[in-house]
């Protein structure tokens, strides 16, 4: 007797064609029937059917997924996977197929209001660092600067690099610090309720009377965008704030030195295949005196995930290494010098994947590549 | 036999993490893209031919059946393992190990996926003839296999046609090489035997291609008709002018509602029928030719005939024909493809009668095929939660392949016999002829070890058959 989930008649359009593992990394890396949304809608199917039990095995096949949509726009029968798989977290979040570490991840994240588990207050540490104040007290434009850009030092550069441009370019921003949440992607992801994040983010942008939100991160973006009621704040990822003040000719960039600098711009799957902003990156870079944009291969809808999407480094942190490597060799086949992304988590897992691997390549978020060439950079630059 | 031994074995050959067993992976390695399933004992994953060899020998040691999968896009039941034993997973044989340009030539691994060898040529200008609508994903093995064709193959051939020698492990083991770089190598054509033999003789670990230069330039025509008779004697038409299109593809009103609506290509949906028509060759000659093809389809009865304008235009229209299959999930959860051939000349009156078909078991039929070849692919959609239905769309998808037969025509054009076409073998050949395969069987495969269960009917059935 079928066990009927709202994804159940969904997961009949699957065919099993198979199309789907040109399109998933996992399946690149791992090379099992398994990795393949094929295998994982056929065996959610299965548990619905009754003919496997709910196993942490079904559990650690349908987490093992980046979330990176690829599957989705690749399926000639046009199934809407991605529905289904989220359904399905949702559904079976805190059954025993649920896998530990989402467990503590949700668990930091209800009681630490964000993913790294550090007090909250300390997401402003970066712009200590910096050595002096950005923001202001009171604006109608709040820089949203997220959880890993916020407590992760590895990537502090980039809140300072685009927080340096928002002042140099005199855009004035408020800064949340300790009152900015987790918001709630990771959760969402996962298959668990972020109702509690989502309220308390809202209100909080409420009181400070922010009406324009801008973000560096593609995953509290595409949140903003999907999880949040719409119409209440304008939200923003740096790279369209950035194309459009490089459109109006606001960016002061610095006269370029020796020969054009190789880049190619990796889109973060937040950013682009889930929210379409392909062109606004790719602007910036065009303007930037002395850069020579190469894609790659597979870009834009084609892009492959860096390896970071999802919660695949909280599950399977080798796999998400290996499918980095796999997206920097991408990179390096373009002969560009430097990877642009405009994400600190595709960032911070290709940087990890060059540094393993040797790869001399350099990886930098856009903002830090842009502050890295206007002219102000000359004069208090990091 | 002791299990436990055997896997234990198993996972000293090619690693523990290659080595499925849990119940969710021997699941998962059920079935294919056809409608047959056959759940393994174990799934292995070799990672070299070393290791293929050393899995096969064992499994022969401890008379273990093995089948042998790539892709799992089979359309026929072929990887569906039919009596337990071992799947033998070729995906991580995934190399393309040479091109050689000036000898045009290519040394692959049997689990490159056939448009990544396309893919790794285009720089040099050149490609791989063969190309089945799942090339995206379908692997070069498994094109060996089925010895597949694809949309180019009315123009180009097989993939029998562009293989010229194969590293294979035999069914006990042995690894040996078949054919060469010579255009006729010495002794028994082997390459030829086992070319679309489907895995029942051995299990190719390297394959050496032949490639061609792309050519110089291409033209692709999408033909709109009102009526699927006349896009049927279009088709006809064309190669009686003395044309050889490079592809000749039909997709008839049903497939190309479930295209429109998974890819939203701007096909039209108040046509009968589509023909795309692709020419290929010396720039100077395709336009004279484009004008020819437009003409005999307005004879003919074609409501339209659009010429893609650009690259882009060209991919789109492929797309949606490559896509095909699994668009058809936007009408019906699922469906039987049908693979037979009927002579070109009988195309039109192919088509009417499998549409009667449909109409006498309440189906709905869709038609997409390589109408060049007069290759069908109907297919049949049905819901699978509705009790019963399997055993009547089999029933209809057995009149529909005798209807190729009684036409003069075969019963597959290039998805493989596999488990799904074994009964209607029979239509086709005769009991001695039938006995000749087994022949052939018994001496690559005496123990029937090697993806048994396969291609040919019991050899018991076979000798009770009156002559």
């Amino acid at each position: 007797m079928h066990n009927l989930k709202p994804y159940y008649q969904e997961m009949l359009r699957c065919t099993r064609c198979g199309y789907c593992q040109a399109a998933c990394p996992t399946f690149e890396v791992l090379r099992q029937e398994g990795a393949t949304a094929r295998g994982r809608v056929q065996l959610l199917r299965a548990v619905d059917e009754g003919i496997i039990p709910l196993t942490p095995a079904v559990g650690e096949r349908l987490w093992r997924c980046l979330d990176c949509r690829s599957c989705t726009l690749h399926c000639p029968g046009g199934v809407r996977l991605d529905e289904i798989f989220a359904l399905a977290r949702r559904h079976l979040a805190n059954t025993v197929a649920f896998p530990q570490p989402l467990r503590d991840l949700g668990e930091r994240v209800y009681t630490r209001h964000n993913i790294s588990g550090e007090p909250n207050e300390t997401r402003l540490l970066w712009q200590e660092n910096l050595g002096e104040a950005v923001g202001v007290q009171e604006a109608e434009t709040a820089y949203w600067v997220g959880c890993v850009a916020g407590l992760y030092p590895m990537v502090y550069d980039i809140p300072q690099s685009f927080s340096r441009i928002l002042q140099a370019l005199g855009e004035p921003f408020v800064l949340l610090g300790g009152e900015e949440w987790c918001c709630g992607y990771p959760l969402l992801s996962a298959g668990l309720p972020a109702d509690d994040l989502i309220a308390h983010n809202l209100a909080a942008l409420e009181a400070r009377g922010i009406r324009r939100l801008v973000t560096t991160c593609p995953s509290c973006y595409h949140a903003w965008k999907t999880a949040y009621p719409q119409g209440r704040v304008e939200v923003l990822h740096a790279v369209e704030f950035l194309a459009q003040a490089a459109r109006e000719g606001r960016i002061p960039w610095r006269e370029p030195a020796g020969d054009p600098l190789a880049v190619t711009y990796h889109d973060p799957c937040d950013l682009g295949r889930k929210e379409g902003v392909y062109d606004p990156p790719r602007e910036v870079l065009r303007a930037i005196p002395g850069v020579d944009l190469r894609e790659m291969a597979e870009s834009r809808a084609n892009a492959m995930c860096c390896g970071g999407g999802g919660n695949l480094e909280s599950v399977d942190r080798d796999l998400a290494a290996s499918i980095a490597a796999l997206r920097l060799a991408q990179a390096q086949a373009t002969g560009a010098q430097v990877l642009v992304t405009a994400c600190q988590q595709c960032q911070r897992t290709l940087a990890m994947a060059a540094r393993r691997g040797r790869v001399r390549l350099r990886v930098l978020d856009l903002s830090q590549l842009v502050w890295q060439r206007m002219a102000a950079s000359e004069e208090g630059g990091t | 036999m002791n299990v436990e031994q055997v896997l234990e074995s198993l996972r000293e050959i090619v690693g523990p993490a290659h080595v499925l067993t849990s119940p969710e992976d021997l699941y998962l390695y059920e079935y294919d893209a056809s409608l047959d399933r056959g759940r393994p004992h174990a799934v292995v994953l070799p990672g070299s031919a070393e290791e293929v060899e050393a899995v096969v020998r064992l499994a022969h040691e401890h008379g273990v059946p093995v089948t042998p999968r790539g892709a799992g896009t089979n359309l026929s039941g072929g990887s569906v393992p039919a009596r337990g034993g071992l799947v033998l997973v070729l995906n991580r044989l995934n190399r393309i190990l040479e091109v050689d340009i000036p000898n045009r030539t290519a040394l692959v691994e049997p689990g490159v996926f056939n448009l990544t060898l396309q893919k790794a040529l285009a720089p040099y200008g050149y490609l791989f003839a063969p190309d089945p609508a799942s090339q995206k994903v379908s692997t070069l093995g498994g094109n060996v296999g089925e010895n597949s064709g694809g949309p180019h193959c009315l123009k180009y051939g097989v993939t029998l046609n562009h293989v010229l020698g194969m590293e294979v492990v035999l069914p006990d083991g042995e690894r040996v090489w078949v054919g060469g770089a010579a255009p006729d190598a010495p002794g028994y054509d082997l390459t030829g035997l086992l070319v679309g033999s489907e895995g029942t003789l051995g299990i190719v670990t390297k394959i050496f291609v032949r490639i061609m230069p792309q050519p110089e330039g291409v033209r692709t025509l999408l033909a709109l008709f009102d009526s699927l008779t006349d896009a049927g004697r279009t088709v006809s038409a064309i190669i009686a002018a003395g044309i050889i299109p490079a592809t000749l593809e039909m997709m008839d009103h049903t497939v190309i509602e479930a295209v429109e609506r998974a890819t939203h290509a701007g096909l039209p949906l108040d046509v009968a029928a589509l023909l795309i028509i692709e020419v290929d060759g010396l720039e100077d000659e395709l336009d004279e030719q484009v004008r020819e093809i437009q003409a005999i389809c307005q004879r003919e009865g074609a409501r339209e005939v659009r010429v893609a304008r650009s690259q882009a235009e060209r991919d789109h229209l492929w797309a949606s024909r490559r896509g095909a299959f699994g668009a058809l999930g936007q009408l019906m959860p699922s469906y039987l493809v049908l693979d037979g051939t009927v002579p070109r000349t009988r195309l039109p009156e192919a088509l009417e009668r499998v549409a009667e078909v449909g109409r006498r078991y309440g189906l709905p039929i869709g038609d997409v095929f390589h109408a060049g070849d007069g290759n069908l692919h109907p297919l049949i959609l049905f819901d699978p939660t509705e009790p019963g239905i399997l055993e009547k769309v089999r029933a209809a998808g057995a009149e529909i392949l005798e209807i190729c037969a009684d036409l003069g025509g075969t019963i597959t054009g290039e998805h493989g016999i596999g488990l799904e076409k074994i009964s209607a073998m029979p239509l086709i050949f005769g009991p001695a002829d039938l006995r000749a395969m087994w022949a052939v069987k018994r001496a690559f495969d005496p123990q029937d070890l090697m993806n048994p269960g396969k291609v040919l009917p019991p050899l018991e059935a076979v000798a009770e058959a009156t002559p």
